[in-house]
């Protein structure tokens, strides 16, 4: 089973676009490295193994996991949450100025729209939160990096987006807007 | 005037269009990921798992990539099983 890991997660690695600088011999070494934690972790799991896929497939996922967390984390060691506070005013800057009086009567009420759907973030969201969906979002950062610097982990934080989502979701309806609407009348 | 709407708040509205009550969380996701995985290598139908799994994976990008990677791993024709 050591082989089949080590193996398969050599050639992963290999492909991944941001490892690419790497040599062979580099990613044999981190492959190997990912495969030990790996083990440990099986060794600590093994109860919970149900039969419901195969031994090795089963394996591959905590490999996965453990890999790409690892890789996250290193990739954004120097990121900083607290750098996006206070840069996550969803009020898109151009509404900012002072209404253009020639803009045509569309373009005034798009605007108008996306006043009010960046005042329900801006008031449902926390700044905190507010910069969390930034990283997320705009800067793609990791899920695990974001939670992390909450001093939480992936599975709260995906709860904590999912309430602020519905909750995003019911204030905008109780403004009587439609999101589906909103996103034609946006995209459109 | 730019008259293009933020790109933010499109992201913002296409998360909430795909919001459901119930969800499946990273934990749950993770638990049915080698099963999940394995039937889509086998060509099984993979409807008892959706619609949820697969709302999870699109709003949920670690998840999404770990499911790829295992889903490459174990479809990779590498050296014979030796498990």
């Amino acid at each position: 089973m050591r082989q089949w890991l080590a193996r398969r997660l050599f050639f992963y690695l290999r492909s991944r676009s941001d490892l690419d600088k790497l040599a062979d011999s580099e990613i044999q070494d981190l492959a190997e490295d990912f495969v030990q934690d790996t083990l440990l972790q099986i060794r600590a799991k093994l109860e919970q193994f149900e039969g419901r896929s195969k031994f090795t497939t089963w394996a591959g996922k905590i490999a996965v996991h453990q890999a790409l967390g690892e890789l996250r984390r290193a990739r954004w060691r120097d990121f900083s949450l607290d750098s996006l506070i206070g840069e996550s005013d969803f009020t898109p800057s151009f509404l900012v100025n002072e209404a253009d009086p020639d803009a045509p009567d569309r373009a005034v009420e798009r605007a108008e729209t996306m006043r009010a759907v960046a005042e329900v973030i801006n008031e449902e969201l926390s700044e905190r939160q507010r910069a969390a969906l930034v990283a997320l979002m705009v800067e793609g950062v990791p899920m695990d990096v974001v939670a992390d610097r909450l001093g939480t982990n992936r599975n709260a934080l995906y709860k904590l987006l999912h309430d602020a989502r519905k909750r995003l979701r019911s204030r905008l309806e109780d403004r009587g807007y439609n999101i589906e609407t909103l996103l034609n009348d946006l995209s459109g | 005037m730019t008259m293009n709407a933020s790109p933010m708040i499109v992201r913002v509205l296409r998360m909430l269009a795909g919001t459901q009550e119930i969800e499946l969380g990273c934990e749950e996701v993770t638990a049915l990921l080698d099963e999940y995985c394995e039937a889509q290598a086998g060509g099984e139908d993979l409807s008892r798992f959706a619609p949820v799994m697969n709302a999870h994976l699109r709003l949920c990008a670690d998840c999404r990539e770990e499911y790829e990677a295992l889903l490459t791993l174990v479809t990779m024709d590498a050296d014979p099983i030796s498990s």
